[in-house]
């Protein structure tokens, strides 16, 4: 190193010293406390906190009972001694770190946050049952970022949301849908939204005029959407069926609400939930802004398939799809429903802007020949269409798909046999 | 004079002057990106070869080379594990100052991460080397904050 060099080194500016420390665990970055007084200070002010298991480093003949007690005194060391706003705090631990003797410390690490303007906040333990958030945490309304595994939410009656909160990510969490619904409604810059395997209420309705990003997995008997016209991927995981048949124009309640929708993914049983009525030929309103969808099907019932085609005649720039095929529990897959072309396959109403599409886990039944025939029928200007079968369905099916006439001349039909990716 | 093969007359590009007077080109939407560089041809204009008075003929290569991947929109981790496979401690450390100088947003803090998992584990007497830093506590004061911290320096071999 030459004399420039090393002077260059050793001054290195304030704002380097923090992004360095921001990124080592929290254990290297507590050493750094102890190379100089500059650095100390660096070190008591530093904003983002992750505490995890590589916090503790424990000798594995270690009593499980001292590794907790050494958990706790850690983040307990470091809360006290840290000055200066705190920017971000996880808490990420299995029940060899923190279990259901941890609780009344949680809720005191909890209201030491809530005074820091603490910013985001990630809560990632599971003990024997949902972790009862604190109600100090429903008054902070410096809350950016939350997200919380295994909890339950039962806030003051003088809860109104988070005022600031942007992102939430949820899973497993159990509330009432009233809690549910002002914590949406009452987060007005809410942009994005995770529910996974919520628990506690069977109605989801999402009022949120900012949100741009929805993903939701889990049990539910109806949803709907109001005011989000800014909402352009929904992800929808209906992981069982609805037991009502909700009420008439689920379709209608669904899409309205949705009219920038750019891409939409639903899984699972969703689709019989929005179709739940008489499936239209085309959606009232076109989707002009929808470019993609993946949806799961029973290619075994036949209003499911006339869904599929009431999308693809309401999207007219629709470029690409996904189609899974969905096995029932019932598995009535094997006796072949039966039905006329004509009354099912009609001939789209607009012309189909398709390039690529992808067709799995089919077993290569009448019904599903029949969508994949009708596919390279009506789609002058597919690229590729990909064909992949659950099982090692043989080279039948493949002589079947080759045998289908193609109106694109330049259609490349790929199929994926079961062994490969 | 070290010079970069110009490219297509499309694109125009930037004259790089660096601290040991080499002259380095880059296209302009590289330049974009190092909000330094920026700044100096909004001031000066781009027919102007730019001084950069703290960035060295050894590291800007290195700095260009990685921008002229980022503007064909491909950096994967894998490229990024290649760059700084390599690269000793000590380089990547200039690389970083460097990329801090220039204000090159994406470099900084990929290099900051890629130098945070380097100083894992390492002791306390490894990183007041790396970065220069000046004792200024007294033996007494030392054994204390470390007493305090004995949960940080649980599992690391001290080279002292």
């Amino acid at each position: 190193m030459t004399d420039m060099e090393s002077d260059r080194i050793s001054c290195l500016p304030d704002d380097v010293i923090d992004q360095i420390l921001s990124l080592l665990p929290i254990k290297d970055a507590g050493r750094t406390s102890v190379l100089s007084s500059e650095w100390r200070k660096k070190w008591l002010t530093l904003s983002n906190l992750v505490f995890d298991s590589q916090c503790v480093s424990s000798a594995s003949s270690e009593d499980p009972s001292v590794s907790k007690i050494k958990f706790l005194k850690i983040i307990d060391n470091v809360l006290l001694l840290h000055s200066g706003p705190i920017n971000k705090v996880k808490i990420s631990a299995g029940y060899d770190l923190i279990d259901m003797n941890s609780v009344a410390d949680i809720d005191r690490w909890i209201l030491h946050l809530t005074k820091r303007s603490i910013k985001k906040l990630v809560l990632d333990f599971w003990l024997d049952e949902p972790y009862k958030i604190p109600w100090c945490l429903f008054s902070c309304q410096s809350l950016h970022c939350l997200k919380l595994y295994w909890c339950s939410l039962k806030p003051p009656m003088k809860f109104e949301g988070f005022r600031n909160l942007k992102s939430l990510y949820l899973e497993q969490v159990t509330m009432t849908q009233d809690t549910f619904e002002k914590l949406i409604s009452g987060s007005p810059l809410l942009e994005k939204l995770i529910l996974w395997d919520h628990n506690g209420f069977t109605q989801i309705n999402i009022h949120a005029p900012n949100i741009k990003f929805v993903q939701i997995m889990g049990k539910f008997e109806d949803t709907s959407f109001d005011n989000t016209l800014r909402l352009a991927k929904p992800v929808v995981d209906q992981t069982s069926q609805s037991k009502s048949h909700g009420c008439s124009s689920n379709l209608v309640k669904f899409f309205d609400h949705l009219p920038n929708i750019e891409m939409l993914v639903i899984i699972s049983y969703f689709i019989k939930y929005l179709f739940a009525d008489i499936v239209p030929v085309k959606l009232p309103t076109p989707c002009i802004n929808l470019t993609f969808f993946s949806i799961c099907i029973n290619f075994n019932d036949l209003k499911e398939i006339s869904a599929v085609l009431c999308l693809l005649n309401s999207s007219p720039n629709l470029q690409a799809f996904t189609i899974s095929a969905r096995l029932e529990e019932h598995a009535d897959h094997l006796t072949p429903v039966s039905y006329c072309w004509e009354d099912i396959f009609l001939e789209p109403i607009i012309p189909l802007k398709l390039q690529r599409v992808k067709i799995l886990d089919i077993s290569g039944t009448k019904s599903e020949l029949d969508f994949i025939r009708f596919i390279l029928l009506y789609s002058p200007v597919l690229e590729q269409m990909t064909v992949k079968p659950v099982l090692n369905v043989t080279s039948e099916l493949m002589t079947e798909l080759i045998r289908f006439r193609r109106v694109s001349g330049q259609a490349e039909v790929i199929y994926l046999a079961k062994d490969s990716s | 004079m070290a010079q970069e093969a110009s490219s297509s007359t499309s694109s125009k590009t930037i004259s790089l002057k660096t601290g040991d007077g080499e002259i380095f080109e880059i296209e302009a939407s590289a330049a974009k990106q190092m909000k330094t560089v920026q700044r100096l041809i909004d001031d000066l204009g781009d027919d102007i070869t730019i001084p950069l008075h703290n960035v060295f003929s050894k590291e800007l290569p290195k700095i260009i080379e990685y921008y002229k991947k980022d503007i064909t929109g491909e950096i994967t981790k894998d490229f990024e594990a290649e760059f700084v496979k390599d690269l000793n401690d000590d380089e990547v450390k200039v690389l970083f100052l460097a990329a801090n100088y220039l204000d090159a947003n994406k470099l900084f803090e990929f290099l900051s991460q890629n130098i945070a998992d380097r100083l894992e584990s390492k002791s306390v007497e490894y990183v007041r080397k790396y970065f220069g830093v000046e004792n200024d506590f007294t033996p007494e004061e030392e054994s204390k904050l470390r007493e305090e911290r004995a949960w940080s320096f649980r599992g690391i071999k001290e080279d002292e």
